[in-house]
């Protein structure tokens, strides 16, 4: 029997991702309805800095989706102590 | 001399007027000798033997060329007035002045006199400035060198009725130093609660920025002790945390109205990436809504050799970045530069890194719930304490004008480069 620990494969773990959208933007079933068409789930939505929070399977490109006009993915943030990085 | 000065003084006559006039055509010396009853000689006329005293007393006048102006001697006041009228060539005339060379000694006199009461409001000012740090005393015997460095008032600000949040790794709230300060909170990490802190950096963070006026040992190590604490934990227990979730937390804070938020936080920036868009906008809107980030320059730096930049979201234009400080008052080895400073990348500001005392968790390594940490995690609370001083000092500004007082009022580290130290050391108020 097989015991060892599975992984997902690289290409089906979801990356998450940081966009800007316009200072009109408003998320209504339209805008939803496009991004699950994309294979895309909207995680949050932060109307007082019109910041979209998206994730996928796939590698998103900003200039290929609607709505956005910058994309990132999420960064790793940790502590600035020199203690705990060294 | 003294003949000298005499023969000039005589010179000065009574009824000997200067007299502007309008021009000086024929036709208007013309009339106004007639007017006047005198005559009058152009200073064309003067050589070596005919001196201008000489004409003046001998034949009551002298027209100065160029200048429109006539010294007529042997005149009434009252004669001038009557011919003075708005046609008359006569402009202005007032009787002649005497002039005396300079007293040498009424000068010094003059000289002693000003001295003495520039000395008496000078030592009235010294005796106002002694007063006021007296009032103010900033040599604490019993607190740490950040503390002193930062110039903190005994009897100045403490922050009081400013919200201030710490996005970090929580804080220990059973704390004995926080035991009895409200604290709102909310952690942004999964499982995990804000006000255990199993890392301790956070219950550092926060105690340099709001601690206790005094460790339980006696040992001053909070800037504003009476600022109302919130804590967003955005970094687990393990030190790390993501972009989203520290958006998610600056989101939480506005809506809690801090006008002061502290990031000790950051992801490593290569040399020549320019700053992320999403922070600039976040820094942005957080400036609009009263409320100014400040975040840590990050620690990649290995100085003299590898000074590395400012760390994300640090090098955003609208986030205030600090670097840290030794004793010394150089910057510290590990701290990042502005070294990508054409896309906003600077260092703003500068406060104490090296061997910072504050309060930990339970976890300290002595187990005694204070350590000693090194960092530009550090050196941001010491700037957000700072900054909540000044919020509650001037209530009426803008957090974007409560960034320029803070960068204005550094104490300026003259050994140091802009592109380590930005304006230079933060100052209390």
């Amino acid at each position: 029997m097989w015991v060892g620990v599975w992984r997902k494969p690289f290409d089906m773990r979801k990356n998450v991702y940081i966009g800007l959208v316009d200072r009109d933007f408003t998320l209504n079933d339209e805008v939803l309805g496009y991004f699950r068409d994309q294979n895309i789930n909207v995680l949050d939505f932060k109307e007082n800095f019109d910041i979209i929070k998206l994730e996928s399977c796939d590698t998103l490109e900003c200039k290929n989706l609607k709505y956005l006009t910058h994309l990132e993915l999420d960064r790793i943030v940790t502590t600035q102590s020199e203690d705990e990085d060294e | 001399m003294k003949t000298q000065s005499t023969s000039i003084k005589n010179q000065v006559k009574p009824g000997r007027y200067v007299v502007i006039l309008k021009n000086q055509s024929s036709q208007t010396i013309k009339k106004v000798q007639k007017d006047l009853g005198v005559q009058l000689t152009s200073s064309e006329e003067l050589s070596d033997t005919l001196r201008a005293h000489q004409v003046i007393d001998n034949s009551n006048g002298l027209v100065f060329k160029n200048l429109n102006i006539a010294v007529i001697d042997n005149i009434e006041a009252a004669k001038l007035q009557s011919v003075a009228t708005s046609r008359s060539p006569v402009l202005y005339w007032e009787e002649e002045k005497e002039f005396r060379p300079a007293n040498e000694l009424d000068q010094l006199r003059e000289i002693k006199n000003t001295h003495r009461l520039l000395k008496q409001q000078i030592d009235q000012l010294e005796e106002i400035i002694r007063s006021r740090q007296d009032e103010g005393d900033t040599g604490w015997e019993n607190a740490t060198w950040g503390i002193n460095a930062v110039a903190l008032k005994k009897n100045g600000f403490t922050g009081k009725g400013v919200n201030v949040a710490i996005l970090d790794t929580g804080i220990y709230q059973k704390h004995p130093d926080f035991a009895n300060r409200l604290i709102e909170g909310k952690s942004f990490i999964q499982n995990e609660v804000w006000n255990l802190d199993g890392n301790g950096h956070g219950t550092h963070c926060a105690g340099t920025a709001l601690g206790a006026q005094s460790a339980q040992g006696g040992m001053r190590y909070g800037v504003a002790h009476e600022a109302n604490t919130f804590i967003g934990k955005v970094l687990s227990d393990a030190g790390s945390g993501s972009t989203s979730g520290i958006i998610d937390a600056i989101d939480w804070a506005i809506e809690k109205k801090c006008k002061v938020i502290s990031m000790s936080l950051g992801s490593p920036v290569g040399v020549g990436e320019p700053p992320s868009p999403i922070f600039e906008q976040v820094g942005r809107r957080a400036l609009e809504k009263n409320c100014l980030l400040i975040a840590a320059a990050g620690n990649d730096s290995r100085r003299p050799n590898t000074p590395r930049p400012v760390s994300s979201p640090a090098n955003a234009e609208s986030v205030m970045a600090v670097a840290a400080i030794d004793r010394q008052l150089n910057v510290a080895s590990f701290s990042n530069g502005g070294i990508n400073a054409g896309d906003g990348g600077r260092i703003d500001i500068a406060a104490p890194g090296v061997d910072v005392f504050s309060s930990f968790s339970e976890n300290a390594p002595d187990g005694s719930l204070y350590a000693s940490l090194h960092g530009t995690s550090m050196a941001t609370p010491h700037v957000a304490g700072i900054a909540a001083l000044y919020c509650e000092a001037f209530p009426s500004l803008s957090a974007a004008e409560i960034w320029l007082r803070l960068e204005k009022n550094a104490k300026q580290l003259p050994d140091q480069l802009i592109r380590d130290v930005g304006r230079g050391l933060a100052q209390a108020i």
